[in-house]
């Protein structure tokens, strides 16, 4: 697994990329420790290169979902391939991680 | 009938090796990319739970094997740990607000929507799970 920081003017992109399973839940577990939270800065969770997502991958998304809902970021998850967009489905996260075809898309909201 | 076995051993790096290798035979067996991460979801996943659940280091590697037939690819998991059945694992509650969700338990959730069957036995000192995935058209 691999993650992408960028960072435009309207907002921060995290691209993860590979797979994000038990071996790897972790990595991304630091990086968002590591995070910081700014209300006036969108957050874009690109993973138009997530092959797989598996439940420990899912827990830490979700709790990075909870915290930047507490801290009052704008963020969404976008560029989803259909086989992870199907486990965020079916695992009821579409409920309150906004999935977005295109960054474009979530900010033009 | 393709018949092939897998030994996961309990350690950190047995799931990369494990993912190229499922990758390889799922091209060996004409099988889609979309059923491979599926198989290789389940697997994960209860792997995983033996680890937790399961017994330490002594009780040995997880056997996985996989057979293929013109319908169905057949998955079964084996370990030696202490008898325990994790399709009698109370499903999560996927309707309540974000806020008072649990993190985990989603695993065994996803077992059981990915899987067309599943089953569980304990014979001989092993925890037995034998599901199915049916090959679709796609």
């Amino acid at each position: 697994m691999k993650i992408i920081e960028r960072d435009s003017n309207d907002y921060l992109t995290i691209q993860i990329c590979g797979r994000l399973d038990s071996g790897t839940a972790g990595e991304l577990e630091a990086w968002t420790g590591t995070f910081i939270p700014n209300p006036a800065h969108p957050l874009v969770i690109d993973f138009a290169e997530l092959d797989y997502i598996s439940s420990a991958g899912l827990r830490v998304m979700f709790n990075f979902a909870r915290e930047l809902k507490g801290s009052g970021v704008r963020f969404a998850v976008c560029r989803c391939q259909d086989h992870v967009r199907e486990i965020f489905e079916i695992s009821g996260f579409d409920t309150f991680i906004p999935l977005y075809a295109s960054p474009e898309a979530f900010v033009a909201q | 009938m393709n018949e092939a076995e897998y030994f996961l051993e309990r350690t950190e790096q047995s799931l990369d090796d494990f993912h190229d290798w499922l990758a390889g035979l799922g091209q060996s067996w004409g099988l889609s990319r979309t059923m491979v991460l599926e198989i290789n979801l389940i697997i994960e996943e209860l792997y995983t739970n033996c680890i937790k659940y399961g017994g330490g280091p002594d009780s040995g590697p997880v056997r996985v094997a996989l057979a293929r037939s013109s319908t169905e690819v057949q998955i079964l998991i084996e370990d030696r740990g202490p008898p325990f059945d994790p399709l009698k694992v109370q499903p999560p509650d996927l309707i309540q607000p974000m806020e008072e969700r649990q993190a985990g338990g989603l695993g065994l959730h996803l077992v059981r929507h990915f899987a067309d069957s599943c089953g569980y036995a304990r014979r001989s000192g092993k925890n037995i799970l034998r599901l199915t995935k049916v090959i679709g058209c796609g």
